[in-house]
């Protein structure tokens, strides 16, 4: 349980500022152990192996960083062609839709004289005996 | 031909960001060997690593306007590989929980690097890649952070976001490991 402690303490005083008690604490344990120095060795070379990594990815990493980010560019400026064609289209629909609406009301007042719901539908003429008749003449 | 390496980080940012490819990919160059060691560290070296490692350049070219230079590119670059090294592993995890079974799982996950190959191996960059990949996700940020890229205890809690006490101790139990893993060469 002690060794543990003191075990902690070496780890930390690679990572930590010790308080002063503790610095004390650990240069003495380390003056009278050969354990806990050959501890502090391997942690020693721990870190040295550690640090000494080198790691690099693939050559030409760099174009194909430029590569990837000018792929996302060219999407971008696709989709927004696209986006802004489309609203294009849409406009362009919408006005011709709105116009044949207005030219079917001018020939409906025209034609009717009035924007009646009979005018509309046609069947100003039609009494309901005469609607039942109609709809059930080909029964 | 304007010589790119001899202006700061801040001075490539700002040309980079009136749209100077050639200084952008000057900060890729100086930059690089930080974050393969960061992203390599917490993937190993698999086809996905450079992947990471080209996203994390995408994400700062997609952020250049947001840097603010609060904390140096290397620590910003270090953060972004870092996070997405984590979602990777998760990823990993998942796809591969869909084929084995939990108890599988955790012994693919946790596999250490058979002795007798430390013993044999003479490259000891691959002895430590297969160290740091024993160890358990959560544990091996602290590590590559730590011990790889030489940042200060405090600096690791700051970009991992977690209380430097929690770094302390799984740079500990994680150091034991590696210790037991390693001890072959450490010698």
């Amino acid at each position: 349980m002690e060794n543990k402690k003191l075990l902690d303490l070496l780890m930390k005083s690679f990572d930590e500022e010790l308080s002063p008690d503790e610095r004390k604490q650990l240069e003495k344990v380390l003056s009278e152990s050969d354990e806990l120095r050959s501890e502090k060795k391997k942690l020693l070379k721990l870190r040295e192996v550690f640090s000494s990594q080198e790691y690099r990815f693939k050559p030409f990493f760099e174009s194909r960083v430029m590569n990837r980010i000018h792929k996302l560019r060219n999407g971008k400026i696709i989709e927004f062609d696209f986006a802004k064609n489309l609203f294009f289209v849409f406009k362009r629909v919408a006005i011709s839709g709105i116009a044949a609406i207005l030219i079917l009301l001018i020939s409906i007042y025209i034609s009717e004289g009035s924007f009646s719901l009979d005018a509309f539908t046609g069947v100003e003429s039609f009494s309901d005996d005469n609607l039942i008749s109609y709809l059930l003449s080909d029964f | 031909m304007k010589d790119y390496s001899s202006l700061n980080d801040l001075e490539l940012i700002g040309e980079a960001r009136k749209g100077n490819e050639r200084a952008f990919a000057a900060l890729i160059t100086r930059y690089e060997q930080q974050v393969a060691k960061t992203v390599l560290g917490m993937l190993g070296n698999t086809p996905e690593a450079d992947d990471i490692g080209q996203e994390t350049f995408v994400r700062f070219y997609q952020s250049l306007h947001n840097f603010r230079g609060d904390s140096g590119l290397g620590t910003y670059l270090t953060r972004i590989a870092i996070n997405l090294s984590l979602n990777e592993l998760k990823r990993r995890k998942r796809s591969l929980s869909l084929f084995f079974s939990a108890n599988i799982l955790e012994a693919k996950e946790f596999d250490q690097p058979d002795p007798e190959n430390v013993e044999d191996s003479r490259d000891t960059k691959e002895i430590v890649q297969k160290a740091l990949q024993s160890l358990e996700p959560k544990f091996r940020p602290v590590v590559v952070l730590r011990l790889l890229d030489q940042y200060s205890t405090k600096e690791t809690a700051e970009i991992l976001d977690l209380p430097t006490g929690t770094v302390l101790s799984r740079l500990a139990r994680a150091q034991t490991k590696l210790k037991s893993i390693l001890d072959k060469l450490i010698q």
